[in-house]
């Protein structure tokens, strides 16, 4: 099956991307993720089957406690 | 084991082919196009920091690339 691959950038609050990371590490469709230095703070890298599913662990990241803002980058069959 | 997320500024049309080149250094987990901030955006994994500083460098000498920044695992 064709899987929606994408890299979903976050900036935290101060202090919380540790606690952050670990929540999210817990969703469905999270591969992967890590705290990073730069301009963000964490990124995820998730696999889901479309991009509706995307939406729904995007918003999920959104509402976190401690997410300011998240960007993400979907992947395109280029 | 240190991971890295790079995001790839490319020249226009060139951006396939980078995914193509980049995907077969070793150390890269995935690589893909994607609309956004970035063209391209590569999933690193390395045994340590330094390596992660010669993909970058192998990353900038393809043809196409016009920038990369670089977000690194923290702790």
């Amino acid at each position: 099956m064709d899987m929606v691959e994408a890299c979903v950038l976050i900036r935290t609050e101060r202090g919380k991307f540790v606690e952050v990371v670990k929540r999210i590490k817990q969703l469905k469709g999270v591969v992967d993720a890590y705290p990073v230095l730069g301009r963000f703070d964490a990124v995820a890298h998730v696999s889901v089957s479309d991009t509706r599913e995307l939406g729904d662990v995007v918003m999920k990241i959104g509402n976190m406690a401690g997410v300011v803002f998240t960007e993400t980058l979907v992947e395109v069959e280029a | 084991m240190t991971k890295a997320c790079i995001l790839v500024k490319a020249v226009p049309v060139k951006g396939k082919k980078i995914v193509e080149e980049v995907s077969k250094i070793s150390g890269v987990k995935k690589a893909f196009s994607a609309y956004g901030r970035a063209d391209i955006v590569v999933l690193v994994e390395a045994k340590e920091y330094e390596e992660i500083l010669k993909i970058v460098d192998k990353i900038h000498s393809l043809d196409g690339v016009r920038s990369t920044e670089t977000l690194t695992e923290a702790w």
